[in-house]
This record gives structure tokens, C-alpha cells and sequence, in this order.
């Protein structure tokens, strides 16, 4: 096998493990659906992975400068086990589980493979790719889930990572790393305005890589694979970043900052309930994401060694500021959720009462809406269901597409302040790159 | 600074500021009309029509006597444990609530009056039914006309 390939199996699964942090995001209504628990349970799924690769990822770069290519087939074949097991899991205690144990894999995986790259193709080259396929890896994750969750069932979004992680075994066979070419030298501090401004990005852009996802596909109502089309737009935009002719960590840092700061605060003040609303957000997010996450990860890792090590330091930053999103963000949007169905049950409430209808078909449509916001259960009722069956005159048309203006109305403004919120957090970030500049330079 | 990071700055703050003047921070669940102001008497379908528009009127009185929204109120209509569950909600007791909805009642009685919807007579002796109802009946006369969800 050419070291070409070697080098693509390898950053394959490094992203795969990666994107698994935001890959099921828009699972989650399907797994909620599935195993009937709450927005805040299903969260789960994302923040315990995500806490796991936090907590492993230095213990498992310390692992991994010892005994890199070990490490790194330990941390492919539990990574692949587990995935297998999470595409497998009859309840949502085994699920939970899997993930944990996923992450674990992931770390030793993601750390080894970083520390194997830079024994073979040198620290500059190797941070670089590595980097990169992490920038891809989250920037893709939600996109490809949504595509498979629609077309084959969430599950397959695990079943899938299982061989992906398993080929990378074969960048291994036959390969020998000798000890004696291995990085070693003094292990600098951790880069720590570059870790801090990561950390606060990828809590910002949790906002982007989970609740836009929810509110496409639980706000809106749209099919998963509709939702994918419409975030893969984040995707591209990273990709297109490197060829803006942005140059230099601090200017890249600082600009994608600004960048996803601008676009999470234009999500929260969308003007309307249409996805198209959403693009010009995804842009500036995605452009962001493509600058900042790569300059900070290259300024945590340059001239720092063992690189492992260091890489390790920003695996952990970003996925701790994907739980601290989490952990911010979740709890506003629900308090938020729970206002807004109120206000949206009220004016809902006027707008059957008002309606130019005879008192008995009211009754009738109250009724039969009542029905379906209560089978909802908190989460957001199909109002289409209420109609169902109707003979349809103009006035009912107008009292269903008042109630769903009115329920795309409270949609959005459910997911409002958090997504304001995100943005500060992105504005944060941005401080911290302009504060620590000369750093980041360096 | 180079030209292209002035842009890209010049850009993620246009998209939000451009969503703010499109009216995105007022993309929201519409308020509901204050239940003191007076609407306009509405009845339709005969005598059923009459009674809806009665029980409609009814609650705007008896809102806005007790500082609600029509919509929460009638909401809470729905059953005597939502009709307690608003009233623990609300700080309000069940003679508060029994008392505006008799003012809400009589009000909308001479609502209908003044828009000829109903006789001299027959507001006189609904007000007079109104005002000996106890609780449960004035529920269930609200219920049997349009407020039975």
C-alpha cells in the first residue's frame, strides 16, 4: 500500500471520529422518537461522548507518544467494537454506553494516529492534515448523519464508522514505526490562548452543529435528508475557507471568530420560518469554522512536541467547549421552548376563537387541535393532523395556516437566545485571540 | 489590514444586521388582544351563534377583571383542574375567579343587548340566571356553548 493511502485511511478515521461528536445530531429526533425520552435526555448521546474525549484525550496522547502504533490499533478496534454495538443497542442505557466506550476508542484513535503521521511524514505536514480532517470531520458529520439517518435509519450511522475504523488497521499492516525516529524532546506547556479561544469556539459552534439541526428538523418539520442538504452548506464553506487568501493565525483566528459570531447572531434573528433564511448564517459559520478551528489548532500545535501531546490539548479544548455548549445552551432553549408553546398555545387559542367559522366547526377544530398539541407531549405538534379528513374552505385553510404561522413563529423563537448566546460565546473567543495575539502569532 | 479580512468583518456583521431589519427580532408568536379593549359583536348561525358570541364576550370580561389574557382563561375553561391549576398559577381563588365571570357574563349580556342580539327581557332574565348560578353551572353554561375543548 502506498504511503498515500496509508495517509487516507488514516485521516479518514480520524474524522469519522471526529464528526462522531456532531455526526448524530440529526439523529436525535429519530432517537428520541425511538427510545422515547426528552430533548434534554437525547442530549446525552452527544455530550457524553463529547466529555469522554475530553477527559481521555491527554491520557490517551500520553499513551500514544509511548507506543503509537499500539495504541492507535487498540484505539481502532474499540472505537470499531463500540460503534457496532451503539448501531446494535436494543435500549438507550446500552446506547449511552456504547458512546462512552466509542469515545475512549476515539481518543487513543484520533492521538495515536496524530503522533504516527508526524513519525512519518514530519510535524508540519502532519499537524496540517491532521487538523484538517478534524475541520472536516465536524464540518460534514451532521450533513452525512442527516442523509443516513433518512435513507437507512440512524443506526447505519454507526454500523458504517465500524468498518471505516477497521480499514484504518490496514494503513498498519506491515508497517513497523521504529522508536529510534519517534519525536521526542520537551513537552512546552499547552498553547493556552490558542486552547481557550478553541474551547469557546466550539461551544459557540455547538448552536450551529446541534440546535440549527433541531430547529430544521423538530421546528420546521423538515425530513432529515431535507435538513442535510440545507447544513451542508456549513461544509462547503469550511472548505472553500483556505482559498479566501486569509493569511497569518491571528487574522484567521480573529476573522473566523467574527465570522461565526456574525452568522450563530443572524440565527438568532431569523426573520422567517424558510430554510433559505438559514443560508447566509451557514456561510459566514462554516467560512469561520474553516479559518479559526485550523489556525487554532496549528498555533496549539507549532513548535510544541510531542505532538501527540499537544494534539491531545486540542481534542480535549474543543470537545470540553462542545459540553460546555451543551451544558449553556440546552437548558435556555428548553426554558425557551416551554415559553414559547405557551405563547404559541394562546395565540393559537385566538386565532380558532376569531376564526370566521360557525361555532360548531370551532369546537370541532379546537378540539381536534387540543388533541394533537397534547400527543405532542412538549415537543412540537403536527397541526396538519388536526385537519386531517376536513372538507377544507377557505376560512379552515386560513385557521390552519394561521396556527402553523403561529407554530413556525414559536419555532424560531424558541431557539432564539440561545443561538444569541452562542454567538457571544463566539465574540469571547474572539477576545481571546485579540488579547493573546501576539501568542498566536509566535 | 488586508482588504479580504475587512470584507469578511464587513459581512459577518452585515447578515445580522441586515436579519435585524427584516424584522428578526420580531419574528415571534403574535400577542393576543388586550381583553379590556372592546371588540367588535360578531354573532353568527342563529341562536347558536348568539350564544358563542355570548360565552366570547364573557371571557373578555372576565379576563380583564382578573388581569389575563382571554386565551389563558378559556384554556383554563377547558376542565375544573385546568380551572384550578390557572387559578394556583395565577394566585387567584375560586370566588375571585367565580365573581369575574359573572361581571364577564353580565358585561357580555349587555353587549348583546346594545348590539339588538338579544331582547330587553331576555337579558333581564339571563342576567337574573347569571347571577344565582353557582360555580360548576356558570362552567358548564360557558362549556355547552363554545368552550368545550
Amino acid at each position: 500500500m502506498s504511503d498515500r493511502a496509508r495517509r487516507v485511511l488514516l485521516l479518514l478515521a480520524v474524522a469519522t471520529a471526529l464528526a462522531d461528536s456532531s455526526v448524530v445530531t440529526l439523529a436525535l429526533p429519530d432517537i428520541l422518537r425511538r427510545f422515547d425520552v426528552e430533548i434534554g435526555e437525547v442530549a446525552r448521546v452527544l455530550t457524553s461522548y463529547n466529555a469522554i474525549l475530553a477527559l481521555g484525550a491527554i491520557p490517551a496522547a500520553y499513551l500514544a507518544q509511548r507506543r503509537p502504533q499500539r495504541v492507535l490499533t487498540t484505539g481502532i478496534v474499540v472505537f470499531g467494537v463500540a460503534s457496532a454495538v451503539c448501531g446494535l443497542a436494543g435500549n438507550f442505557d446500552l446506547l449511552l454506553g456504547a458512546r462512552c466506550i466509542q469515545a475512549v476508542g476515539g481518543a487513543l484513535l484520533i492521538t495515536a494516529a496524530l503522533e504516527l503521521l508526524t513519525i512519518t511524514d514530519g510535524e508540519a505536514r502532519a499537524a496540517r492534515s491532521w487538523a484538517a480532517a478534524g475541520v472536516a470531520g465536524a464540518a460534514v458529520g451532521p450533513a452525512v448523519g442527516g442523509a443516513l439517518t433518512q435513507l437507512a435509519g440512524w443506526e447505519w450511522i454507526f454500523l458504517l464508522q465500524a468498518p471505516i475504523a477497521f480499514a484504518a488497521l490496514l494503513a498498519l499492516r506491515g508497517r513497523h514505526v521504529d522508536p529510534a525516529f519517534r519525536t521526542r524532546g520537551f513537552v512546552r506547556h499547552p498553547h493556552l490562548p490558542a486552547l481557550s479561544a478553541l474551547t469557546l469556539l466550539s461551544a459557540a459552534l455547538t448552536a450551529a452543529l446541534f440546535l440549527l439541526v433541531l430547529l430544521l428538523v423538530e421546528g420546521w418539520r423538515l425530513e432529515p435528508l431535507q435538513a442535510a442538504v440545507i447544513v451542508s452548506v456549513m461544509p462547503v464553506a469550511a472548505f472553500a475557507a483556505p482559498r479566501l487568501g486569509v493569511r497569518g493565525p491571528v487574522a484567521e483566528a480573529g476573522v473566523g471568530s467574527l465570522l461565526v459570531a456574525g452568522g450563530l447572531l443572524a440565527l438568532g434573528l431569523l426573520p422567517g420560518a424558510s430554510p433559505w433564511w438559514t443560508v447566509p448564517p451557514q456561510v459566514l459559520i462554516g467560512l469561520g469554522l474553516g479559518l479559526a478551528v485550523t489556525a487554532l489548532t496549528h498555533a496549539a500545535l507549532q513548535g510544541r512536541s510531542p505532538q501527540a501531546i499537544h494534539g491531545g490539548w486540542t481534542i480535549a479544548a474543543r470537545h470540553l467547549g462542545v459540553v460546555l455548549g451543551l451544558i449553556v445552551l440546552v437548558p435556555i432553549f428548553q426554558a425557551d421552548l416551554d415559553h414559547e408553546r405557551d405563547q404559541a398555545l394562546q395565540a393559537g387559542t385566538a386565532i380558532v376563537l376569531d376564526a370566521n367559522l360557525p361555532p360548531t366547526a370551532k369546537i370541532g377544530v379546537a378540539r381536534d387541535v387540543v388533541r394533537v398539541v397534547d400527543a405532542a407531549d412538549r415537543r412540537i405538534p403536527d397541526i396538519n393532523a388536526a385537519f386531517a379528513g376536513r372538507t377544507m374552505t377557505p376560512a379552515l385553510e386560513a385557521v390552519r395556516n394561521g396556527l402553523l404561522d403561529e407554530l413556525d413563529r414559536a419555532a424560531t423563537h424558541a431557539f432564539s437566545r440561545s443561538f444569541l448566546v452562542a454567538g457571544g460565546l463566539a465574540l469571547l473567543s474572539l477576545i481571546v485571540v485579540l488579547v493573546g495575539r501576539r501568542e498566536i502569532e509566535l | 489590514m488586508k482588504p479580504v479580512v475587512i470584507a469578511l468583518s464587513v459581512l459577518a456583521l452585515a447578515v445580522p444586521v441586515t436579519y435585524a431589519a427584516a424584522g428578526g427580532g420580531d419574528y415571534k408568536p403574535k400577542a393576543v388582544a388586550d381583553p379590556c379593549e372592546p371588540r367588535p359583536w360578531n354573532a353568527q348561525g342563529g341562536v347558536t351563534g348568539v350564544a358563542a358570541q355570548l360565552a366570547l364576550s364573557a371571557t373578555d370580561g372576565a379576563a380583564c377583571r382578573l388581569h389575563v389574557s382571554r386565551e389563558s382563561l378559556v384554556l383554563a375553561l377547558a376542565s375544573r383542574a385546568d380551572l384550578e391549576a390557572f387559578g394556583a398559577a395565577h394566585g387567584l381563588t375560586n370566588t375571585e375567579i367565580e365573581s369575574a365571570m359573572r361581571d364577564g357574563l353580565q358585561r357580555a349580556l349587555d353587549d348583546a343587548q346594545r348590539a339588538k342580539a338579544i331582547g330587553t327581557l331576555t337579558a333581564v332574565l339571563l342576567g337574573q340566571a347569571v347571577q344565582r348560578l353557582p360555580l360548576d353551572g356558570l362552567l358548564r353554561a360557558l362549556q355547552g356553548t363554545t368552550l368545550n375543548w
